[in-house]
């Protein structure tokens, strides 16, 4: 069994052999959806009935996340007291607006980083709040600088000096040198203020989607690619109703990009055998890419979304990759930017390769 | 050489480890004989671990190896000679980073007449030097750099892998465990010159036998002290045992509960020594001193 089957049909994992448990959850530790694992099973009633070497295997990872869910709480209050002494509004977007929302299909999802979006007006007193609270860049040279504040739709990352937290702060939904970027002010207003945290927001239900599916779909790299495929899965599940297909309809209309809004659709039924009402098929069937084109992006985005996992990659998986990249790149940037960009970044990946060494991580906070 | 695939049982955990290098191999068939396994399909395969070749420019001008946890990367490549050192301490960072059905202490773990002992100490303190000593005076390794801690129970589990010496410690023990128990040694490690040391087949028989908590020691190598030796009070205890447990943070109240739980059933003593025999002694005065 792999990742996608257990993620659309749980049931199916009571017979399987402890061998097969342990690859399948090397596959979602692997995608960091070790911790998500257990709601999941619990909702399907086969938890209970779990070999405890499974139990306990993914439980230890649910940890993880029960530590990072209490952390968000109290930085999200942090945040929440520093911005509102600048009168600033602020919307959580992604990982962490799914967590402090409490929706309980997100329990287990661990977050890399806390994503942020404020208007572009405010940024520069922003910035300097949290400068003075404890943020650094972690990021500093000048070509991160140019590459993020001038190409991109957040500033260079940000993380706390003594807890470490990581926060991206975001400006724009989109990479603002894309000529046709959608106005930010657009998914601004379509917000839906969090409680308990004074000037918090997040995004609408279907403005929650939309921009979940819009960031999957201009990815260049798909290493968690199921992960937030799965988001857009539990989301439309807990929204589902006419509200929100509508929305989302109209979110396309004034945003466009509903070549994306088509993947996700095809890919939900297909490995979630979702059936979304037929008018919003039928909509968005109209945004399908030609036939040709549709042929590589699907195949290549079954690779992504089926074979991730290492050992399960075909031979012609890097292909796919490499089709992905440079669509995923082409969305972002125009070519004439791009070409020196991936030059730049991949001679300083070359030359800087970010990792840990054995002394930084052997040892105890 | 050919890549190997090995199954290797340590503790509560079954690691599959793949490696072409040789110098890994060696040590795996010289320093785990006894841990390997046969897998069938009602293995749970905890880990899955990799030791590479570094990228092929460096397989001609100071050759690598590379360590990876279930397909990803964590560290920069170390030099080739110290290949089999990285996989001990890349197997000692995937169990203290994920294992977190345990409380995971970095400690040297023991066991005597039933009961264990758990050896904190600052690093460079001689934890390791003194864990092979009572090691090779009978008493049980558990281990000598994780103390995994059951959550109800509080009973230590064993993992019984070699034990890490450094620097002068490996000739200090050359007196005490036959030349074929020291593994290859590897020099100019962040840790300075380091050696694996094979635990006796008595150790790895036991390993699944877990043992109740009696006596924390915190511990200190002196040079110029024989054997001093203090009780240590339960506060301070706990603070010292925080300190030195890697998920005390991230198991939040269930991590604090453990600790409190832990202190409150074990006595705690503060030893500092040059001499291995008297060590040994107070250590075995205190066992005896918290069984009453």
């Amino acid at each position: 069994m792999r990742l996608f089957q257990l993620l659309s049909s749980p049931d199916k994992s009571l017979n399987l052999s402890l061998f097969k448990w342990s690859t399948l959850l090397a596959e979602a530790r692997y995608m960091s959806m070790l911790g998500q694992l257990k709601p999941l099973l619990v909702k399907a009633h086969v938890w209970h009935k779990l070999p405890l070497k499974v139990q306990q295997t993914i439980e230890s990872d649910f940890c993880v996340y029960a530590n990072q869910r209490r952390l968000l709480s109290q930085e999200s209050e942090r945040l929440s007291s520093l911005l509102k002494g600048l009168n600033v509004d602020h919307v959580y977007l992604k990982g962490a607006a799914y967590q402090l929302a409490g929706y309980p299909e997100f329990d287990g999802r661990l977050m890399a980083d806390i994503d942020l979006l404020v208007s572009r007006d405010s940024l520069p007193k922003v910035e300097a709040e949290l400068l003075k609270s404890g943020w650094i860049f972690t990021k500093t040279n000048d070509y991160d600088e140019k590459f993020y504040r001038e190409w991109s739709h957040e500033i260079p990352p940000l993380r706390h000096i003594e807890r470490g937290t990581e926060l991206d702060v975001h400006f724009n939904i989109m990479p603002v040198i894309l000529k046709n970027s959608p106005s930010p002010a657009l998914l601004q207003s379509k917000i839906t203020p969090l409680p308990q945290l004074p000037s918090a927001y997040m995004l609408e239900p279907s403005a929650l989607a939309f921009h979940s599916i819009i960031h999957l779909f201009f990815e260049s790299e798909y290493n968690k690619g199921i992960r937030d495929l799965n988001d857009i899965y539990m989301l439309t599940k807990h929204f589902d109703g006419v509200d929100f297909w509508q929305g989302l309809i109209a979110l396309e209309g004034e945003m466009g990009n509903g070549d994306c809004i088509y993947w996700a659709l095809y890919f939900l039924r297909k490995i979630y055998s979702l059936s979304p009402p037929t008018y919003v098929l039928e909509h968005f069937d109209k945004c399908a890419p030609n036939k040709a084109l549709a042929a590589i992006l699907g195949w290549s985005f079954t690779q992504v979304f089926y074979q991730q996992y290492p050992p399960y990659r075909s031979k012609l998986h890097l292909v796919a990759a490499a089709i992905l990249y440079w669509r995923g790149h082409l969305k972002r940037m125009p070519l004439y930017k791009l070409i020196p960009h991936l030059f730049v970044k991949g001679w300083r990946q070359f030359i800087n390769k970010e990792e840990m060494t054995l002394e930084d991580v052997f040892r105890v906070r | 050489m050919s890549h190997k695939s090995y199954h290797l049982r340590s503790g509560p955990f079954l690691f599959e480890i793949d490696t072409p290098i040789s110098i890994v191999q060696e040590h795996i068939s010289s320093h785990y004989s006894h841990s390997l396994v046969q897998p069938s399909s009602s293995s749970f395969i905890d880990y899955h671990v990799t030791l590479n070749h570094g990228p092929l420019h460096r397989r001609l001008i100071f050759p690598q190896a590379t360590f990876s946890f279930n397909h990803k990367t964590p560290f920069k490549p170390l030099p080739l000679t110290q290949a089999h050192a990285m996989l001990e301490w890349g197997m000692n960072w995937v169990i203290s980073s994920t294992a977190n059905q345990f409380l995971t202490i970095h400690a040297a773990a023991l066991e005597k007449n039933g009961k264990a002992v758990i050896i904190t100490a600052t690093p460079g303190s001689g934890k390791s030097t003194l864990c092979a000593y009572l090691v090779s005076q009978g008493w049980r390794l558990l281990s000598d750099e994780l103390a995994l801690i059951s959550p109800g129970t509080l009973e230590v589990h064993g993992l019984a892998r070699p034990m890490n010496m450094k620097n002068k410690s490996i000739d200090v023990m050359k007196e005490y465990f036959s030349a074929d128990s020291f593994s290859k040694v590897a020099e100019d490690t962040h840790k300075g010159t380091v050696c694996l040391l094979r635990p006796p087949i008595s150790s790895l028989e036991k390993v699944l036998i877990p043992a109740a908590p009696a006596l924390l020691v915190f511990i200190k190598y002196q040079p110029d002290e024989h054997c001093y030796v203090e009780s240590i009070d339960k506060a301070k205890a706990l603070v010292e045992v925080i300190s030195n447990t890697f998920n005390f943070g991230l198991l939040g109240h269930k991590g604090f509960d453990i600790c409190k739980r832990l202190i409150a059933q074990t006595d705690s003593v503060y030893i500092e020594y040059s001499d291995f025999e008297a060590c040994k002694t107070a250590i075995e005065n205190a066992l005896t001193k918290s069984n009453q």
